[in-house]
């Protein structure tokens, strides 16, 4: 135990204080980096205020994170009406629950999981939602916060997978066609900053649509941003195709497998493999890139907070807003990013080809 | 099941799936529709906006992304604010109920693309009336509701009271702005001494005024007044009253529609007569029954019939009025004295009171 701390003083000492000039450089940082701590520590709970109904109540140098207690229900829900809010936590459950097969053994053609996906949120989205069949119709105009970030980011992710793969594909394809096609669109919207897309999609398609036809915005920004991410995942799926030695589609075509069973059984399993790691970055700049709905007059998580700090009650509030909203991605994106993990190490496990022995 | 079979399903779930988005845009419902008809409307069959709303049956009203005051969220969630009141005026005017409204929240940059577009019925979002706007992206300015324009802020005990106080002052100013230059060309056109001092943000020119590094900060003098709330003592300072700039702010609508263009306009005017002739969401009902005023008559629909001109109810007047109040009460209720803001009425007084707002009779 002795031995253990001396080497650990030791090794620092080493590291940080084996000459005068660094160890004066460790203290400044260690002196900077304690006052930084001590004044946030004072700033975000020894001062900080938790209760109260106005900014009245706020303390110099303190939080007062009264303000995100008394809007906890905007940043989650956004502006949707308050006794329509278990419709969207029926919505969370029904896409919660729609990832069970996955876990099921006795599934064993998970693509049709995902395709069931593809159909099915869309409807429970629009009926819950959005509402109809007897449910009170609730504009989308008030849809927000986090519930708005989280519909966007799935519904985005969820659509861009299939076209994405079809574009990797299709760069690869041999016939020039398809190959044009396919390199166009993915260099087209890999060009084009996504804020650009956002704006055409909601000021300038609407000018555009034929008469009679009306597509909500909210679903204008989701094509707009599948267009994009598909984009990008099909350039990091076009690597991972890259990286599967010939001899595998080789062992495949001598085995008789057609295109199709040949990318689906042996190809697409191990593009997917070595690609989860990139899969699982894109996936969280993605979910952080729908922050930028806000430019077109949409509340997600970050959005909300200059509204919020607008109420008359409630000004000057933007940092403990934005601090909070901060937090909040931080935790999904370490979440996803932590899964991604998970998985590559238990697919590493697994049989490359994905069909059971 | 065969793989082939999997994989044709696959296709078709993809085409299954860009249908059902489809179905979520219906699912989104008679807004949507009803949005779409009018944004054939300018363009091609000329709908009426006043018919388009009776038919909706409420009204959609495009405001700020939250700017205090003026448009922002309440604790209920509900937008509130001097710009929201005047949208709640019209649709009290047209369908009989304040609260049928629908706010729409919008960036600067989209604004008018939405009212061209039929998104939005009306456009209450902080507007600054200029010639190239009204000329150049067919919209119509319906009024003035709020004169607002570059100011100045001191300390109360500075000494300072007019422009010309500021003669050799130290005046804070955000950078980069059109605020620097309108500073530094009216001092220059007035030969007067100027010592700039500039920062990224306005927070931070305030800043310096609190902290007495500055005699003055400007900006527009709306934004001064929402600056000043942060104050540790706000009570301190105020606003000299003359401004540098003109930068009207009022509500626009589409071009190519002037019965609705006049129903905005003169439910903006119902509102600021009712406050020339006294008559408050209080006292509303007494008023009708029993004023003498002709003036007051014609406005609440005793006499007169001059809202049926419009296509509105006769009782248009007095629904404005009972439901949202007179222009002074809204702007007691958000900007004045009844909220944080504490703005003076200033140049947004009536003319009868030496301001610049004025009512155009209703007879």
């Amino acid at each position: 135990m002795n031995n253990k701390l001396y080497g650990r003083i030791k090794s620092i000492r080493h590291d940080y204080f084996n000459t005068p000039v660094n160890a004066v450089l460790s203290l400044v940082m260690i002196f900077l980096l304690a006052k930084v701590a001590i004044w946030f520590v004072n700033w975000a709970f020894i001062h900080a205020v938790w209760t109260g109904e106005t900014s009245e109540v706020a303390r110099p140098g303190g939080a007062t994170w009264a303000f995100i207690i008394k809007k906890f229900r905007f940043f989650l829900f956004g502006f949707y009406p308050k006794q329509h809010i278990w419709r969207i936590l029926v919505t969370l459950v029904l896409m919660g629950a729609s990832f069970v097969p996955y876990f099921m053994k006795r599934v064993s053609h998970k693509v049709l999981v995902f395709v069931a996906h593809m159909v099915l949120w869309p409807f429970v989205i629009g009926l819950f939602l959005a509402g109809g069949l007897g449910l009170e119709k609730v504009s989308t105009n008030n849809w927000g916060g986090l519930t708005l970030t989280f519909i966007l980011s799935a519904l985005g992710l969820l659509y861009s997978f299939p076209i994405g793969i079809l574009l990797a594909l299709g760069r690869r394809s041999e016939q020039r066609i398809i190959r044009i096609l396919s390199t166009v669109y993915i260099e087209f919207f890999r060009g084009i900053p996504l804020i650009t897309i956002l704006f055409m999609s909601s000021v300038v398609v609407p000018f555009f649509l034929p008469s009679g036809v009306a597509i909500d915005k909210i679903i204008r920004v989701v094509i707009g941003m599948t267009f994009f991410q598909s984009a990008y995942l099909a350039e990091v799926i076009r690597g991972g195709l890259q990286a599967v030695p010939e001899g595998q589609y080789e062992a495949a075509d001598s085995l008789g497998f057609k295109f199709g069973l040949q990318q689906y059984l042996i190809i697409m399993p191990q593009v997917l493999k070595i690609t989860i790691a990139n899969i699982g970055g894109i996936s969280i700049s993605f979910i952080k890139d729908t922050t930028l709905v806000l430019i077109i007059g949409m509340f997600d998580l970050l959005g909300i907070v200059k509204p919020l700090a607008s109420d008359s009650n409630w000004l000057g509030m933007e940092p403990e807003g934005l601090i909070f909203a901060g937090l909040v991605y931080w935790v999904i994106c370490f979440a996803i990013s932590r899964l991604t993990y998970k998985i590559e190490v238990k697919v590493n496990t697994l049989p490359a080809t994905g069909v059971k022995a | 099941m065969s793989m082939k079979a999997t994989f044709k399903l696959s296709a078709a779930a993809l085409i299954v799936a860009l249908l059902s988005l489809a179905f979520v845009s219906c699912g989104s419902g008679d807004t949507a529709a009803a949005t779409e008809t009018a944004a054939a409307a300018p363009a091609e069959s000329k709908a009426s906006t006043l018919d388009l709303v009776k038919q909706r049956g409420k009204l959609i009203l495009g405001v700020t992304a939250g700017v205090p005051g003026y448009s922002a969220p309440d604790s209920e969630g509900v937008w509130q604010g001097f710009d929201v009141d005047l949208g709640r005026a019209v649709a009290a005017a047209v369908l009989g109920d304040a609260d049928a409204v629908e706010c729409r929240p919008l960036s600067a940059k989209e604004r008018f693309t939405a009212l061209q577009s039929g998104e939005i019925d009306l456009l209450c979002r902080v507007t600054t009336w200029t010639a190239t706007r009204d000329a150049e992206l067919g919209v119509n300015f319906a009024g003035v509701n709020y004169y607002d324009g570059q100011g100045f802020m001191v300390a109360k005990d500075s000494g300072i009271k007019t422009l010309a106080d500021l003669d050799g002052a130290t005046i804070a100013v955000q950078a980069g702005t059109t605020t620097e230059l309108n500073l530094s060309d009216y001092f220059r056109k007035n030969g007067m001494e100027l010592e700039l001092i500039t920062f990224e943000a306005n927070e931070q020119a305030a800043a310096a005024l609190e902290a007495g590094r500055a005699d003055a900060v400007t900006s527009d003098s709306s934004q001064l007044y929402a600056l000043r709330t942060k104050f540790k003592e706000p009570e301190k300072f105020d606003l000299i009253p003359e401004l540098i700039s003109k930068e009207p702010l009022g509500p626009v609508v589409r071009e190519g529609d002037d019965q609705w263009f006049d129903i905005v306009t003169w439910s903006f005017m119902t509102m600021l007569n009712a406050e020339e002739y006294g008559v408050t969401s209080a006292n509303v009902d007494e008023m009708k029954a029993s004023s003498d005023n002709p003036n007051v008559k014609r406005m609440l629909g005793v006499e007169g019939g001059v809202w049926e001109g419009f296509g509105l109810g006769s009782d248009a007047g007095y629904s404005i009025i009972k439901s949202v109040g007179n222009y002074g009460e809204s702007f007691d209720r958000n900007l004045g004295s009844g909220s944080p803001l504490n703005i003076a009425r200033g140049y947004n007084a009536l003319w009868t009171d030496g301001g610049l707002q004025y009512g155009m009779p209703i007879r």
